[in-house]
């Protein structure tokens, strides 16, 4: 229910207008696009991972450029090629024939957004070593363990069509993302705006920081406090049954889902500017971070069925709380 | 509780209601209501309550247990006011259901309320109560509630009824299990596999249909059968002295039979040659549905023989159209030598009771189940019978050996208080001989110590005969045969009850000048009569009228040549020219000797008064105490309510003061919506809902605003004193404004409308399926 007298709450007042700062720089190079701006931000707010499907071209690499000038931190980006080794992601020790010593130098992974272009590309093998490498927040390279920088957000991006020679995330590394959204096509009047201002030169370079990198930590840490009422919880809780129990679905949300659901709609509480979730937050969520995570049963997806509309199903049957 | 607890308890209520139609159909009067719907609510509240407080399926049965020894024994009268548990009420309660059971196999439908048949329904409908809830709102399993409660809708199907009677009996039950089906089943995901679910069903209603017959009261071998009008019905026992209570007690008085008679005569149907304790019955005590022996049956195409020799007797003719009648006995006066007319084909006299009976008789032979309702509307048939008509003098020389002895004086028990007041009774009368002792008890009984009455308790209890002989000293023809049979039998006079009609009134007097020989009479329902036979072998059975019926309807035994006219001592008295004594009551205390000319005492039926619509109340209604029983259903709706409000408050009383009165008005808002017809969607939050309304311009952004702040106050949010005086207002006006965004016809029409879109779009679904 409620929060009691007396409890602390989280001191929201300086978060939230950095976080529409943020988002109003991000803006000014991605046109027309504020619903993925604002789960790009709470993706890093809620310190997880985001999973971009789109086709080339749609602005994926300048969305995570821009998030990271805007926050005044480093950013790296991989193209995922089959080829491409676990060690040209995480970082390498070489032999110095100067000094005589191996030295480790540090892969693109060591940069506060990491954004890995076409990850379907690459083997196995290399996928995983990325995917380890954001849950733990660590990387281990002959024995000596090197903590990533904080805050810390892999974007990596998908392309849904030409599917040939690549390989397709398992189910268990896809729930590894907080969300999966894709950014689509501008819309006609965004698109004339992107020629203008693209045409004069990399909008990039005049985008000027909102904000440096310890804000954002000290945000996503007070981000942790957002209350969370016993029946919200009980809501996300029922809705991630909701979809195991669904009969198009054949696997269902895991317990991580939950979690993620849960911080997520505390990061959107946060740039809402409230210290409390709602049921809103959570359905608004919901779809973004539940599709992904869902594989619906061979006969749906035949049928031409969409996790979304299952997600959309589940939103409607569940009773949302009123108190 | 929840709404949708409400509404399927709501369900369970109107299914047991649904099933009033169909026990109208068993009883008399709707007085079988009022206990049986008490027993209803009260199993289902006790239900509720259990559910609403969080108690388990055990923690359920336990209290319905509970509240079932605690009610159900004042519903029914067993006990006076609420009694704990003890041997006392088991017993009580025992002896009650025994009758009960007893009661459903000799009582014809409709039947009055009698107790132990109140017992058991009562018992029944709060059992299938009890088991509807838990199945239906427990545990969502409508299609098992349905079933439990068809056992109870099938109950009353023992009684045969009209294809009207099918419709009234089915009709409301199939609709309210259809609308508890479109409000409950349940079709959103996972959606039901109907095969499967429909097999479970299915083999579940087999079982119950194999099950419940032998289950369920009446039926089986010792049914109830229909006095019913329904031609063709087979009788299904055959115990003639069930029905006269019922004929007396039939506010609808019909004529039944029209006689032409040489003289004034009893119409018998049958003797009743056994006393089990509770009721006269035809063969022996033990068969619960008496079939004749073989070896005793005659077809009456020939001379029948006699049941008992009779030396002298007076010759009776009588011819019998039957008017309005559907019987298997045969009314004639006894004992018939000869029947005559088309019908006595598929007749047979019996010399083991000695009745006529219609039965299926194939080229004389007689058909292995052939007993059949022949006696119907338009029969007609001549009797010729020889009427014992002995003399004192040749009464006075029988004696009866062992054996006949034994055989009828056969009692279930002792009833030595009887056999005093028989004695003194006797030696009162200075009665040494069997006639004049006969004669004497007769005396006794009509001569003004005991009241004519049909208004009267049934005789129920073992010392039921003992408290009407001795305390009561209340009844009808049955009460007082069955009483003056068994005083006979315990101080070893055979005798046994017949049955049958009085004479009836003369409709056409004999007219022989003008060639009519027979006078013309005519018998209604209010002439079903009961009175004494007794044995004088060699003189055959003799009648004794123990009745103090007052209106002339019955042959008076000492005015009419019923009985032998004079006992030795009137005859003594009569040459001393004395004046005949009153009857005395040995028994009786002086002071209540009641004065014959006393109007108190006046018979209460007068002549013209046949049974009318005061005398119609069925034998017993049960007593209901009602103050107890009152008293403990508004204490259990005092706790249901004090269960509900604490539930609804509960969820509030952990949050700031500020906040629950935001969210109060929140509660007030959407029940507002409800009522208008504007429900929630399960899915949508406040702020959903509130835009909806706003985009469909039901109300102002003022709502948007509420529902911000409700949520606040839901999910954590500061709210102060302020922001709710600030949220009560808009609410406020969000209330006012969704009211008056719909048009009140349609504000009342949704309360049937709501829940009828609902059912549509059920059955939509199903039919999808």
């Amino acid at each position: 229910m409620s929060i009691t007298e007396g409890q602390t709450r989280p001191d929201l007042s300086t978060v939230a207008p950095t976080l529409v700062a943020i988002e109003d720089n991000v803006q000014q190079v991605i046109a027309g696009k504020p619903e993925v701006i604002r789960l790009a931000i709470i993706a890093l707010l809620a310190e997880g991972h985001l999973l971009v499907e789109d086709v080339p071209g749609v602005g994926k690499t300048l969305l995570a450029r821009a998030l990271a000038r805007s926050i005044d931190c480093t950013a790296s980006r991989v193209q995922f090629t089959p080829d491409l080794l676990p060690s040209d992601v995480t970082g390498i020790t070489v032999y110095s024939p100067d000094t005589g010593r191996f030295t480790f130098r540090p892969g693109p992974i060591f940069a506060n957004i990491v954004l890995g272009d076409e990850i379907n590309r690459a083997g196995p093998k290399t996928q995983s070593a990325l995917l380890e490498a954001m849950e733990e927040r660590t990387v281990t390279i002959d024995g000596v363990t090197h903590e990533l920088a904080r805050p810390f957000m892999v974007i990596a991006t998908q392309n849904p069509i030409e599917l040939e020679g690549t390989y397709p995330l398992p189910e268990a590394q896809r729930d590894r993302f907080l969300m999966r959204i894709s950014i689509g096509y501008p819309h006609q009047d965004d698109e004339l705006e992107i020629l203008r201002t693209h045409g004069r030169g990399d909008p990039l370079g005049r985008l000027a920081p909102a904000c440096d990198a310890e804000t954002v930590i000290t945000a996503i840490d007070r981000i942790r406090e957002v209350h969370v009422s016993e029946s919200l919880e009980r809501y996300v809780i029922a809705l991630c049954r909701a979809t195991r129990v669904h009969p198009e679905v054949e696997l269902g949300a895991s317990p991580r889902a939950s979690l993620s659901l849960l911080r997520a709609s505390r990061a959107e509480a946060a740039i809402s500017g409230r210290d409390y979730v709602i049921p809103d937050d959570v359905k608004r969520l919901a779809p973004h971070v539940l599709s992904h995570r869902l594989i619906l049963s061979p006969d749906s997806e035949l049928a031409g069925h969409t996790t979304g509309a299952v997600i959309a199903d589940v939103l409607d049957g569940v009773p949302a709380p009123t108190d | 509780m929840s709404g949708y607890d409400a509404l399927r308890a709501g369900l369970v209520a109107l299914l047991l209601v649904s099933l009033v139609p169909a026990f109208d159909r068993v009883f008399v009067t709707g007085a079988w209501r009022l206990p049986a719907l008490t027993a209803m609510v009260a199993a289902l509240g006790i239900a509720l309550l259990v559910r609403a407080a969080g108690g388990g399926a055990i923690a359920s049965a336990v209290a319905s247990l509970v509240g079932f020894v605690v009610l159900v024994p004042m519903l029914t009268g067993v006990t006076e006011g609420p009694t704990w548990p003890g041997p006392e009420l088991w017993a009580a309660l025992g002896e009650r259901f025994t009758d009960g059971f007893r009661e459903l196999q000799v009582t014809p439908a409709p039947t009055p309320l009698l107790s132990g048949i109140a017992l058991i329904l009562v018992t029944g409908f709060w059992v299938v109560t009890h088991l509807a809830h838990e199945l239906l709102v427990r545990w969502r399993s409508t299609g098992g509630a349905l079933i439990v409660v068809a056992v109870l809708w099938a109950a009353p199907l023992v009684v045969p009824m009209t294809t009207d009677g099918v419709r009234l009996h089915t009709v409301p039950f199939l609709a309210a299990a259809a609308l508890t089906l479109l409000t409950t089943v349940e079709l959103r995901p996972p959606r039901p596999r109907l095969a499967a679910a429909g097999a479970v069903m299915a083999a579940a209603a087999i079982v119950v249909a194999a099950v419940a017959p032998g289950v369920l009261p009446g039926y089986g071998s010792d049914g109830w059968y229909g006095l019913g009008r329904g031609v063709g019905v087979q009788p299904r026992g055959y115990q003639p002295i069930v029905d006269i209570s019922q004929r007396l007690h039939n506010p609808d008085v019909r004529d039944v039979l029209r006689v032409e008679s040489s003289r004034r005569t009893y119409l018998r149907l049958a003797g009743l040659d056994s006393f089990d304790g509770f009721t006269w019955r035809l063969g022996p005590p033990t068969d619960g549905s008496y079939r004749p022996d073989r070896e005793s049956l005659y077809v009456a195409t020939d001379l029948l023989p006699p049941e008992e020799p009779a030396r002298t007797t007076e010759q009776v003719f009588v011819d019998i159209e039957v008017l309005d009648l559907a019987n298997m006995f045969v009314p004639a006066p006894y004992q018939p030598v000869q029947v005559l007319g088309p019908h006595r084909d598929e007749m047979v006299w019996s010399t083991a009771g000695g009745f006529l009976a219609t039965w299926d008789v194939d080229e004389g032979r007689l058909e292995a189940d052939g007993p059949r309702v022949g006696v119907t509307q338009g029969v007609t048939y001549r009797v010729q019978s020889e009427y014992p008509a002995p003399t004192r003098e040749q009464l006075l020389e029988v004696t009866v050996d062992e054996e006949t002895l034994a055989t009828w004086t056969q009692l279930p028990r002792e009833y030595p208080e009887l056999a005093a007041v028989a004695e003194d009774v006797y030696a009162a009368a200075g009665a040494t001989s069997t006639i004049d002792q006969v004669l004497a008890l007769q005396d006794w009984f009509t001569g003004g110590t005991f009241t004519y009455d049909l208004d009267v308790p049934a005789l129920r209890g073992d010392d039921a005969l003992e408290r009407f002989v001795m305390e009561d000293r209340v009844g009808y023809c049955e009460y007082f045969a069955a009483a003056m049979a068994v005083m006979l039998r315990a101080t070893d006079i055979p005798a046994r009850v017949a049955t049958g009609f009085l004479p009836g009134e003369v409709t056409r007097q004999a007219d022989p000048e003008a060639g009519r020989e027979l006078t013309e009479y005519t018998v209604t329902t209010a002439d079903a009569h009961a009175w004494v036979e007794v044995l004088f072998p060699g003189y055959g059975w003799i009648t004794f009228e123990p009745t103090p019926r007052t209106d002339g309807a019955q042959i008076q035994p000492r005015a009419d040549d019923l009985t032998p006219l004079e006992t030795e001592r009137e005859r003594q008295l009569r040459e001393s020219d004395a004046p005949v004594p009153d009857p005395t009551d040995p028994t009786t205390p002086d002071e209540d000797i009641l004065d014959p000319d006393d109007p108190a005492f006046q018979d209460p039926t007068t002549p013209d008064e046949v049974p009318d619509e005061e005398a119609v109340a069925p034998v017993e209604e049960t007593g209901i105490p009602w103050t107890p029983v009152i008293v403990t259903l508004l204490v259990l709706i005092a706790a249901l309510a004090a269960v509900l409000l604490h539930q609804r408050r509960r969820s509030y009383l952990d949050v700031p003061p500020a906040a629950r009165r935001v969210l109060l008005a929140q509660d007030r808002l959407l029940r507002t919506a409800v009522y208008c017809g504007l429900d929630r969607r399960p899915g949508e939050t406040m702020l959903e809902v509130a835009r909806r309304w706003h985009m469909a311009g039901r109300v102002d952004s003022a709502a948007v605003r509420f529902a911000r702040i409700a949520q606040a106050a839901a999910f954590g949010g500061i709210v102060d004193e302020g922001l709710a005086d600030e949220a009560e207002e808009l609410c406020g006006r969000a209330i006012a404004d969704l009211r008056a965004s719909v048009r009140p016809a349609e504000r009342r029409a949704a309360r049937v409308r709501v829940p009828w879109e609902e059912a549509k779009a059920r059955s939509r679904e199903l039919l999808r399926v």
